[in-house]
């Protein structure tokens, strides 16, 4: 409201370092936990691979072996080599990291007992079985029918299914984690989610506070928040008492300043005054009783002219504090002529400043109490401009401004109102303005009529004040707000 | 002559009686109200009325109409506390022949009466001073002379708006908005438009 205010300060946000964000943070040190066990266990299991791959094939060529040996024995005495093989094939049966093949002496192989998973059929894992799986194991075996050599058994180690079984492995380790992790994180980024908008309905309770609007907020359904919410209610509470007795106390010292000078005034204007001419009425009665050019007529009338001329003086002094405590051309005819009055006496004090005096055609001369307002919020520019703007020019106007809307800063009221405003073409605001007790004088008796001051820089140079009331009487502050934060 | 004088004060009354009866063709009659002294000026008829402003039933200067209406070739004085030029240009308009104020010298009201009795019209030296200064200055507003329609013209220049914006917010012809545009640089002065867009700019934009 009082824009003047709000200036200074904002810097203090930007200092100290980088802020850290509390939802990257929890997202980031879970995954970076759950990545590392995921290399470790990874890494745990293709380091016991070799060993693990080794013993299996040495446990299979060992069964291999006795299979073959056993096999061989049970051949040894069939009636032909191609019985012999026949028997061999259904003798030999599929285990697990070996291949058997039949070569009869006469013919082509005959028969290959196939591995689980071929080596050839697993390109993708090919460098990871040459990585990790031993050399292949070879072994020949001489089929001897009736002391006839009919043939060999040639029996080969195959790694391929032992690293196609450890890398399922890691592919489901690695899929359960990373599926832990994403259900950690979604998890946490919800909580944290509804967790920072509890944070920023607070955040958005303090702009408000900064805009002078005490509402309290709806309390916080989270346990460690709570409190905080009631502290903030309970500090926006006491700042609305603080401001109001502000309000009041400022408002209190105006009233009681316009008071003072309003029975001053007329005890100036009332008792003062018409003394003043009395006495003035008798010394000129005694200057003409005494006409004569000797003694002692002579002496008297002097003394009754210097009587005369230093109630001259009084009365002088009597009019100039009667026009500063509560100007008669005020009272008598009306606002205009008042801020005319005010520039034409300043202009005489002040005759190498420009002064002009802007006035809207068809301005309606506002209510008494608006038109005192308005007429000391303009005395107490004009003094702030001839105090501190160090210009050349001063402009004063007064304007109507009928029901539009068109300015954002009193979206409040949409009805008539009245708008002064002040500038120069001086040196501007000072960099951290401060309002002083006139300023916060004005601001308080124009908020008193529901109105707005602002202050500000005006390009290309200098500043503007500015006062906006309405025409009739004080607009209402809206209903409190309720916030659902859990939206 | 017959002086009817009208003000609440009784330290002033008397002040102005002991005055006008210094002269001895005067007789005085007295109103501390504005309904007395139309009570009053009904039997007394004077010839000519001191009239305070500030009386306490009503506004002085709302009293020279009623106390005219019966007889036009009544002359009053407007007698107040008040220095400021704008009471006495007021007070002369509505009718009345004179205005003096309770700080000048008490010699003025028989000046006053002196003038206005032989038909003319009374002001102080620095008064008539106050009021040239005020015709001249024109209360500092730049903007006197100018009509509505060329103050809003005027605005929108200083808003940075084209004759053509101008005319379409209007709801006025190019013609016009241009014409208008002339008669305000007659009217302020400024020569050319771009000159006059600066002035408005400078000091009628927010």
């Amino acid at each position: 409201m009082i824009s003047g205010q709000a200036i200074a300060d904002h810097s203090i946000a930007h200092a100290g370092p980088w802020p850290r964000s509390l939802r990257g943070q929890l997202v980031l040190i879970p995954t970076a936990a759950l990545l590392v066990g995921l290399v470790a266990t990874v890494g745990i299991v293709l380091l016991g691979a070799r060993t693990r791959i080794a013993t299996e094939i040495t446990s299979g060529i060992q069964l291999g072996d006795e299979l073959v040996a056993t096999a061989l024995r049970n051949v040894a005495n069939d009636t032909s080599p191609a019985a012999a093989f026949e028997h061999l094939a259904q003798e030999l049966p599929r285990v697990r990291h070996v291949q058997f093949s039949l070569f009869p002496s006469d013919g082509p192989l005959l028969q290959e007992t196939k591995a689980q998973i071929d080596d050839s059929s697993q390109h993708q894992w090919l460098w990871l079985g040459q990585l990790l799986a031993p050399p292949p194991v070879e072994r020949v075996f001489p089929v001897i029918v009736r002391g006839q050599t009919a043939g060999e058994v040639r029996l080969r180690s195959h790694s391929a299914d032992e690293v196609q079984e450890i890398v399922s492995e890691v592919a489901l380790f690695s899929g359960v984690l990373i599926g832990l992790c994403l259900l950690i994180v979604g998890a946490l980024l919800w909580t944290v989610q509804r967790s920072l908008k509890l944070v920023q309905l607070l955040a958005d309770g303090f702009d408000r506070l900064e805009q002078e609007d005490y509402r309290p907020i709806v309390p916080i359904p989270l346990l460690e928040l709570r409190r905080v919410g009631q502290q903030f209610n309970h500090l926006a509470q006491s700042l609305q008492r603080v401001t109001t007795d502000n309000h009041l106390l400022i408002h209190e010292l105006i009233s009681l300043q316009e008071r003072e000078r309003k029975e001053l005034a007329a005890e100036l204007h009332d008792e003062f005054g018409p003394a003043l001419f009395g006495i003035r009425a008798e010394a000129a009665c005694i200057m003409r009783a005494m006409p004569l050019d000797e003694a002692p007529d002579r002496e008297i009338r002097e003394r009754a002219r210097s009587i005369a001329d230093l109630t001259d003086g009084i009365q002088k002094l009597n009019y100039r504090m009667l026009e500063r405590l509560r100007p008669l051309v005020l009272e008598q005819m009306g606002l205009c002529q008042a801020v005319r009055q005010l520039a034409a006496s300043w202009q005489a004090r002040y005759p190498n400043m420009t002064w002009l005096l802007i006035i809207d055609r068809d301005f309606d001369e506002p209510d008494e109490a608006t038109s005192l307002t308005l007429y000391r919020a303009a005395q107490e520019c004009v003094t702030n401009v001839i105090r501190h703007a160090e210009g050349s020019e001063i402009t004063i106007r007064l304007r109507q401004m009928e029901a539009e809307r068109t300015d954002e800063m009193d979206a409040a009221s949409a009805g008539s109102r009245v708008l002064l405003s002040v500038h120069d073409n001086g040196k501007g605001l000072p960099k951290n303005l401060r309002f002083g007790f006139g300023l916060l004088g004005m601001a308080e008796r124009v908020r008193r009529h529901g109105g707005v001051l602002r202050v500000r820089n005006r390009h290309p140079s200098g500043a503007i004040t500015e006062v906006v009331i309405p025409k009739h009487g004080q607009v209402p502050k809206g209903e409190p707000v309720h916030a659902d934060p859990a939206d | 002559m017959r002086i009817l004088l009208i003000e609440d004060h009784p330290i002033v009354r008397a002040g102005c009686r002991r005055l006008l009866q210094t002269r001895d063709d005067v007789e005085v009659q007295e109103a501390a109200t504005a309904a007395d002294g139309l009570r009053i000026v009904r039997e007394f008829t004077p010839d000519i009325i001191v009239l305070d402003l500030n009386l306490p039933d009503v506004n002085g200067m709302s009293l020279l109409a009623p106390l005219l209406s019966a007889a036009p070739e009544r002359k009053i004085i407007v007698f107040s506390m008040y220095d400021d030029p704008a009471f006495a240009q007021r007070a002369l308009e509505s009718g009345a022949r004179g205005y003096i104020t309770k700080n000048d010298d008490p010699d003025v009201l028989l000046q006053a009466i002196e003038t206005v009795s032989g038909g003319g019209l009374f002001l102080t030296a620095s008064m008539t001073g106050k009021l040239a200064l005020m015709a001249a200055r024109g209360g500092s507003d730049p903007l006197r002379d100018l009509s509505g329609r060329e103050r809003e013209v005027l605005e929108l220049l200083g808003d940075g708006k084209t004759l053509a914006e101008i005319a379409d917010r209007l709801n006025i012809s190019y013609r016009t908005s241009a014409s208008l545009t002339a008669q305000i640089k007659t009217k302020l002065n400024i020569t050319s438009t771009a000159a006059l867009i600066k002035w408005a700019a400078d000091r009628l934009r927010a």
